[in-house]
């Protein structure tokens, strides 16, 4: 550090020399207005004053080259009215077109594991993440967590300077600290030190580990993850002997039962799986109907038993009986069927179905499940002779950890732990009540912390060192299949982060090398495995890192031999029905175990089967709620194993009876500006022993109750023919039976002004069409279309008063019985009426049709909000204050999309079919002398569908995809058509396949 | 009683209704008057710049092509500002010492780039693209001016809304063939109505939805 | 006129009243008398909130209109209601203006001018409204056809640009009219006033009005034209408005007797205003006299045919949503009766059905506190109709899954009571300015009851 940063360092020092350390980041709000504060930032870390200051003009930042961004915001002297500067590169980097975006194929993890994406950049600024089509776990889908990935790159509340005992210190300090620190601990081999990790499964940062490891020969490690797959491999070890990963293979299967699994939403290689599904559920326009049928046994809705053509709601303990009666009935060896809370026809229904199918059928049990229910589904597709068809067994995808949570904080007891490094996570905050981590934590004499956040952990550290983002450094991940992924940086790390490479070397005492010379170290070494005969490495690095993966790297599948005597090692079959409450924990859509908790995105982005924004909730079955008098919203005190947390109660359609589930991933209290203080902590409630759920719980009324953002208020449809499905029995029988709904426009030139899908011929005529058998409801989309489009999120308040932004919405429907209802999703964007209401309305001329299009000339509004009065699909959205800078809920301006206008207070906005992308393959196109061919323009929604429910073209195109879809299939019907909008919006009628011998006992 | 008004108020009473019609008209006339001048429109004025750069001598008496800088025109919506490397290229030859050019050589050693000040900008809402007017016959004088005559570079046109409607309504006078884009003061051999009409063919250039408004706003 | 009518009747004013006794009565009011206390505490009360109005408004536009009870569903609700209610008010001063003089009604000249007054002052409130709901009131003008840089023009199409025109041209209309009729009194007031200053500023506005028989000769002539385009203006003024909500395909909106509707529920309101503001006054300058029960009871009478109308739109408007068949129809209808809003629209049904059947009787329309009463009911009935018909429309119409009510702010309630209270300040200020009385009219009115009772006898 040079003399002056010292200086202003110093002054810093003195300003926080009166607050005691605990209160430093409170301080540091306050400090950040001193002078000095800004001064040291600017010279110290010239980006992040920028970003600091919110001093970066979108257009500005993104069309002017490069440079300085703190520069470039600044007036100019010398020139009477300045209309700005421009500045240029120095040396512009080869291939940069400026104005152009470049795209990376790189990836993005969570817990381990890997998704591969494609990142847009702008001039050395990503803005945009979408999937990778060639990456065996994206297959070109993305979901939300990935998405929001560019605005949490750019989150101002990132740890921004490493820091000792909460004061600002440097990285070259803590080098020196640490080269001290191992110098010493090399004599005794590492005595005392230890290393807590989260879920790894990069190769190449294994193997630093061992590298570390074999440096500090009595050096630990321990591996914790709050949303971690330990029953999993037990389960493999139960079944198998050994570990093992599964790996599904949906598009195989002809029936699937899912035991607790979320393998749509949650499960790791979900969006290949969706992908897979979704191929077995979608009907082709001239096909003979078939369709795949799932039976999900759930112990609480996800995505995938709303799917499901039958839904069983059982508590999530109750599930490894049903489990057992399944494998009992299938005469899996030595299985006796326990008592079951699931009708005994059922049971015989689904086995039967089973049977049916053998080698085309599947059993999916759940992560959060227990390993003997794993252990039985092992068993059972063994039975079906599924293994090797629709399963297939790999080497694990993340070795064994050495040891876990539990066995640290033993050790600390024992104070065997001298020194200790977390590797990324928050165990502070998300660990498992009864192993009182932060107490422990606290006992150990050199604590250091590297993670991306200033959180909870941080503030119990004494070392704590930023974590650069994903998309600020190199690595390697493995997805659930074992691919190899490569994480390539496209920026330089905004708030001086350090990589995992960096922290193990310079902790270990070791030589620091960046990421990339760590990498291609290792791969250097080990890349003959994967590369063509007689490849040079120079060749195989860029090709793989131009696909962002290595390939032929998936793990290979295994025949392994289920042990014979599964059936002894089973645990005693548990009882199903105990007295009172059971407690289950789930991760949550949004913040999954509270990292994203201070993503506006996320928060905002309503919950997938309730709607909510901004709170986690305690979900109750109505019949619960009705039996404990609790009412909806109403906050209520959570018993469990001598702990108590409060917070609202959610009634929730399909909940299983008795059965009460809370998210993990809220009541942050050093959350960062949004994530703080949002909702209520569960962790305290978990314990290492019921990770996922437990009986005994209590649950108490208060009485008093308590306001949630819900972003859908009626949950019915009132017997209008918006959502439209049926049975494929029923499809089979009356191909037509979509037009059922009635709701056909009106004859043509009924009215006496020219009808306007008959104007002189357009040269496009874009259209979507939206296949509801296929759509899931996972809500990537939704944020997609924020990414791409520029939508603020505005604050639970502000949802609350009925503002949220969200220009795609996903209404979730409710029908049948209020205990076991069939939910349905319905993505609702602007439907692009050729007769469009909102248009004539506006009195200047701001909602306009071009091309097939309701534009919304953003500069022309002025806000007399009549199209919204208007529009029959309430699809048009209002900035009733300025949401779009200066809010703790607005995205930074460097994560905005240049092609798009940010709009100001006191306009409409809506979907225009992504206009701005329309556009650029409109220029290519012009440039060419040619059309625009299909496929070439793709929405944001579109591109991010995991099942590709949504297509989108044009319908002056022979033969495009959409036109097909609109012209041909059967399925085809549009919103409203009755009112006489001719929405060029269209759907695809859902279906479901129950199965028949289940029907007269179910609702479907 | 004395009369409060001698005669002479009519008049005044007359005079005074005339002259609130007039002030109102002639307020009108000077607003609407305003947004026509230079000044309303940054045009006719060379702002200074960091280093006086004079088109008149790079483009007219050296004959450089406008994109040997500015080499995005014809790939981005930007048309791109040259990095110092550019600049140096030639000038690590000639005039290494020019007083002048200190700023340039300075920008190069601190890996500090030139600002320069903006002399057209359309609004954040305008999306104007460089390359697809180029590629369809659209000179950069049509636009810019005679920059061959500018010794620093000034703004020909106020770049209102209306010159833009103007020539995508009638696009075919401004059109010139390839070879003529970059070309300053180029004039047609042939009859201009006759090309006009040729290369509106030859560009395929339909002008029934080039006035729509998502063309240019997003 | 037959007298024996007459004679079993109060009369409209005391018999004694000759030509210079009104003059002078209605001047001193202005400017011998002493101003009542009741004037300044009124007063006072009305500049409190004004203040109110003008705090709201402005910090709206500093921070912007999602202040107001709006959200998706429900985009227009307070503002937009009460611009339609203000208009109607201000109808009925045009129409007592100019159809009560077409047909030379008796009664007319005792609450024409501050019916006028009234008319001018609850356009200026109904014209705010619309702009402070814009999202970005700063580019009203866009609304304007005027010559501009980027050669564009309005949507004539748009329902929101007729609006525009109308409540301009009807402001215009308006002022013109109260101007026109001020003018003979601005002479005598100019003759009459004490101060030199006071004499000037009369002198001014009467713009030399010398009372010569070519004066009268032009003013009746102009007098009767702008009369006669009173009641087209007053029918396509709120028709357009109404128009705003009729021309959309919001079920609860889209009814074609809107116009209709909409003048004749205007209409019954702003007379009701016109008894809320001749009553207080009336005994506030001691003008009982002046301003009689039969006054008032010609008014009661007026309101009950309008409100009739009304009534039978209701009706009306039930049966089209019932016939039309249409599932969305039947929704709204539901949520009215049954809905979140159901409170209002009962109280609305109760308050402008049952209520005014009362002016059937004669002892009704006679007695002065009970119809003070009445009319205010009359008003805030009115008001809550507008307010029932612009936001249960919206709030549930096609999609069930963008259902969502919405309760006004307190920003709607601010800005609504300080409007009321800026034309009440405004209108208290107009009587301490000019007679609230017009004195040519009352003239006019005496000599021509001389010319009656002459032949009578």
């Amino acid at each position: 550090m040079s003399a002056t940063d010292k200086l202003d360092l110093d002054a810093i020092r003195k300003k926080l020399a009166g607050t005691r350390g605990r209160e430093y980041w409170k301080g540091l709000e306050e400090v950040a207005e001193k002078p000095e504060f800004t001064q040291f930032l600017h010279a110290e870390f010239p980006r992040l004053g920028a970003l600091w200051e919110r001093q970066l003009d979108r257009r500005t930042l993104l069309k002017l080259m490069g440079g300085s961004v703190a520069f470039a915001a600044a007036g100019l002297a010398g020139c009477s009215r300045p209309i700005g500067v421009m500045v240029p590169y120095v040396n512009m980097p080869e291939g940069e077109i400026p104005g152009k975006p470049m795209y990376f194929a790189t990836s993005l993890t969570l817990g381990g594991d890997a998704r591969g994406v494609i990142a847009k950049s702008y001039t050395g600024r990503p803005t945009f993440v979408e999937g990778n089509r060639d990456h065996p776990a994206s297959l070109g889908a993305i979901d939300a967590y990935a998405q929001a990935s560019v605005e949490q790159l750019y989150d101002p509340d990132r740890a921004q300077v490493a820091t000792y005992r909460s004061f600002p210190s440097s990285w070259n300090t803590f080098l020196e600290k640490m080269r001290i620190q191992a110098a010493a601990l090399k004599k005794s081999g590492g005595e005392g030190f230890a290393i807590l990790t989260q879920s790894i499964t990069s190769p190449s940062l294994l193997a630093e580990l061992d590298r570390v490891r074999k440096r500090f020969p009595k050096a630990r490690v321990y591996r914790y993850q709050p949303v971690g797959r330990d029953s999993v491999d037990a389960g493999a070890k139960m079944a198998f002997g050994k570990r093992l990963n599964t790996v599904y293979h949906f598009d195989q299967a002809d029936v699937i039962v899912s035991l607790d699994a979320d393998f749509l939403g949650m499960m790791p290689g979900h969006l290949a799986y969706a992908r897979q599904f979704s191929e077995g559920r979608r009907q082709e326009p001239g096909k003979p109907p078939k369709m795949t049928r799932l039976y999900a046994v759930a112990g609480t809705p996800t995505i995938t038993s709303a799917a499901a053509d039958h839904e069983m709601s059982v508590p999530s303990a109750a599930i490894e009986a049903t489990a057992r009666a399944l494998a009992a009935q299938l005469g899996v060896a030595g299985i006796s069927a326990g008592k079951t809370s699931l009708p005994a026809h059922w049971i015989d229904a689904v086995a039967d179905d089973l049977k049916a199918h053998h080698g085309r059928a599947v059993v999916v049990p759940g992560d959060v499940q227990s390993p003997a229910v794993h252990a039985l589904a092992h068993a059972i597709n063994a039975q079906l002779g599924a293994v090797g068809k629709t399963v297939t067994y790999t080497d694990p995808v993340e070795p064994e950890a050495p040891g876990n949570l539990k066995d640290l904080t033993q050790a600390i007891d024992r104070g065997e732990i001298k020194r200790l490094l977390i590797l990324g996570g928050n165990p502070v905050y998300d660990a498992p009540a009864d192993l009182d981590f932060a107490g422990r934590y606290a006992k150990v004499d050199e604590r250091i912390h590297w993670s991306l956040y200033p959180d909870e952990t941080a503030y119990e550290s004494y070392w704590h060192v930023p974590a650069a983002h994903e998309l600020e450094s190199w690595g390697d991940a493995r997805a659930y299949d074992g691919t190899i992924s490569l994480i390539q940086p496209l920026i330089a790390p905004l708030y001086h982060g350090h990589s995992a490479y960096e922290v193990l070397r310079a902790v270990s005492g070791d030589d620091v090398k960046d990421g990339y010379a760590v990498m291609r170290q290792y791969w250097r070494k080990h890349y003959r495995r994967y590369a063509k005969h007689g490849e040079s490495f120079d060749a195989f690095w860029k090709r793989s890192v131009q696909r962002g993966l290595i390939g032929g790297s998936a793990s290979p599948a295994r025949q392994p031999k289920l042990r014979g005597d599964l059936a002894k090692r089973l645990p005693l079959s548990t009882p199903t029905t105990p007295r009172g409450l059971y407690l289950q924990f789930r991760p949550d859509d949004a913040v999954w175990d509270g990292r994203f908790a201070n993503s506006a995105w996320l928060q905002e982005l309503p919950r997938r089967l309730t709607k909510l924004t901004w709170d986690n909730v305690v979900m109750l079955s109505p019949r619960t709620a009705e039996r404990l008098g609790v009412g909806n919203k109403e906050r209520v005190v959570l018993g469990f194993r001598g702990k108590e947390v409060t917070g609202p109660v959610w009634i929730l359609p399909g909940q299983p009876d008795n059965a009460v589930t809370v998210q993990l991933g809220y009541g942050r209290t050093r959350g960062g500006r949004i994530g703080s203080g949002v909702g209520f902590d569960v962790y305290p409630l978990r314990r290492s022993d019921a990770m996922w759920f437990g009986d005994g719980l209590t649950l108490t009324r208060t009485g008093k109750h308590v306001f949630l953002a819900t972003t859908q208020y009626h949950n019915t449809m009132e017997g209008r023919g918006l959502l439209r499905s049926t049975t494929l029995d029923h499809f089979r029988k009356d191909p037509e039976w979509v037009k059922d709904y009635g709701g056909e426009p009106p004859k043509l030139h009924e009215s006496l002004y020219p009808e306007p899908s008959e104007k002189p011929p357009l040269e496009y005529r874009w259209a979507m069409s939206i296949d509801l058998s296929a759509c899931i409801g996972c809500q990537a989309c939704v944020i997609a279309c924020q990414s791409e489009n520029n939508i603020q999120s505005v604050g639970k308040e502000e949802v609350l008063a009925g503002h949220e932004m969200h220009w795609l919405r996903i209404d979730r429907y409710y029908s049948g019985d209020m205990d076991e209802p069939q939910t349905y999703f319905q993505p609702v964007p602007c439907m692009q009426c050729e007769n469009a209401p909102c248009e004539y309305v506006c009195p200047v001329e701001a909602s306009v049709h071009a091309e097939g299009l309701n534009a919304q000339v953003y500069n022309r509004c002025i806000g007399t909000r009549d199209c919204s009065q208007n529009c029959p699909y309430k699809v048009r959205r209002f900035n009733w204050f300025r949401y779009q800078s200066g809010r703790a809920t607005s995205t930074s301006p460097a994560a905005e999309n240049p092609d798009v206008s940010v709009r100001q207070r006191g306009i409409m906005e809506k979907c225009t079919y992504c206009i701005q992308r329309i556009n650029e393959a409109k220029i290519t196109a012009d440039k060419l002398d040619r059309r625009i061919p299909d496929g070439a323009v793709e929405t944001a929604c579109q591109r991010a569908c995991p099942t590709q429910a949504i297509a989108f073209g044009d319908l002056e195109t022979k033969g495009s995809k959409v036109r097909r879809l609109t012209r041909e299939s059967p399925l085809y019907y549009e919103m409203l058509a009755e009112i006489n909008t001719r929405p060029r919006t269209s759907y695809l009628g859902g279906l479901t396949n129950p199965n028949p011998a289940l029907r007269k006992s179910e609702k479907t | 009683m004395p009369q409060v008004f001698r005669p002479r108020a009519n008049a005044l009473a007359r005079v005074a209704i005339i002259g609130v019609v007039l002030f109102v008209a002639i307020w009108g006339a000077v607003l609407w008057g305003y947004y026509q001048t230079p000044y309303a429109g940054f045009t006719g004025k060379a702002p200074y710049q960091p280093v006086p750069f004079s088109h008149k001598h790079h483009v007219g008496a050296l004959g450089i092509g406008c994109r040997y800088c500015h080499n995005g025109v014809t790939r981005s919506e930007f048309a791109g500002i040259p990095p110092t490397h550019t600049c140096m290229t030639c000038h690590s030859q000639l005039w290494t010492n020019a007083k002048m050019l200190a700023p340039v050589r300075q920008s190069l050693e601190q890996d500090k780039p030139i600002r320069w000040v903006r002399v057209t900008k359309l609004p954040d809402y305008v999306y104007f693209n460089h390359s697809v007017h180029v590629k369809n016959g659209v000179p950069c004088q049509a636009c810019h001016g005679r920059i061959d005559k500018m010794p620093l570079v000034w703004k020909v046109h106020g770049f209102r809304m209306r010159f833009c409607v103007a020539c995508h309504l009638n696009p075919g006078p401004h059109l010139r063939p390839q070879d003529a884009i970059y070309t300053m003061g180029w004039h047609p051999k042939t009859d201009p109505r006759m090309l006009a009409t040729r290369l509106m063919k030859h560009y395929h250039i339909n002008t029934a939805h080039l006035t729509d408004c998502y063309v240019c706003h997003r | 006129m037959n007298s024996r009518v007459e004679r079993d009747k109060p009369p409209l004013m005391p018999p004694d009243l000759d030509l210079t006794s009104i003059s002078d009565r209605l001047v001193n009011i202005v400017v011998k008398n002493k101003t009542p206390r009741s004037w300044f505490v009124a007063t006072a009360f009305f500049v409190f909130l004004t203040l109110v109005y003008l705090f709201s408004i402005s910090w709206v536009f500093k921070t912007g209109v999602g202040l107001f009870g709006l959200n998706i569903p429900v985009a227009w609700e307070f503002p937009i209601a009460s611009t339609i209610w203000w208009i109607g008010i201000a109808h009925a001063g045009t129409l007592i203006s100019g159809v009560l003089l077409l047909t030379r009604q008796n009664w007319r000249p005792a609450i024409a001018r501050f019916a006028e007054a009234m008319a001018m002052f609850a356009i200026i409130f109904a014209g705010a409204y619309p702009l402070i709901h814009l999202g970005r009131p700063w580019f009203f003008y866009w609304l304007m056809p005027y010559p501009n840089t980027q050669g564009l023009w309005p949507n004539w199409k748009s329902p929101l640009i007729w609006d525009f025109f109308a409540i301009t041209s009807y402001m215009l209309y308006t002022a013109c009219f109260l101007y026109l009729d001020l003018l003979p009194d601005f002479a005598t007031m100019r003759d009459r006033a004490k101060h030199r200053i006071s004499r000037i500023f009369y002198g001014i506005m009467a713009l030399g009005w010398r009372n010569s028989a070519r004066h009268w000769a032009r003013f009746d002539r102009a007098n009767v034209i702008l009369a006669a385009i009173s009641a087209p203006i007053v029918v396509s003024v709120t028709g357009t408005i109404s128009l705003d909500l009729a021309v959309t395909i919001v079920p609860g909106y889209h009814f074609t007797i809107f116009p209709a509707y909409f003048v004749a529920g205007a209409l019954y309101s702003g007379f009701a205003t016109v008894i809320l503001i001749a009553v207080p006054f009336r005994s506030m300058f001691g003008l009982q006299d002046l301003i009689t029960p039969r006054h008032i009871d010609y008014i009661a009478k007026i309101m009950l045919g309008f409100v009739l109308i009304v009534d039978y739109s209701y009706m009306c408007e039930i049966w089209t949503a019932f016939y039309s068949g249409a599932p969305y129809y039947y929704g709204v209808y539901w949520n009215r009766w049954f809905g979140f809003y159901a409170p209002v629209y009962w109280t609305t049904y109760f308050l402008n059905i049952v209520v005014p059947q009362l002016m059937w009787f004669k002892r009704v329309r006679r007695s002065i506190p009970v119809m003070f009463v009445i009319a205010m009911i009359a008003d805030l009935g009115m008001w809550l109709e507008r307010y029932f018909i612009v936001v249960t429309s919206t709030n549930r119409d096609y999609m069930p899954s963008a259902w969502l009510p919405k309760l006004p702010t307190g920003w709607d309630f601010a800005v609504l009571l300080g409007s009321i209270g800026g034309f009440c300040l405004l209108l208290f200020i107009f009587i301490r300015v000019v007679p609230l009385i017009s004195m040519h009219d009352m003239r006019k009115l005496i000599t021509r009851k001389k010319g009656d009772v002459e032949t009578s006898q």
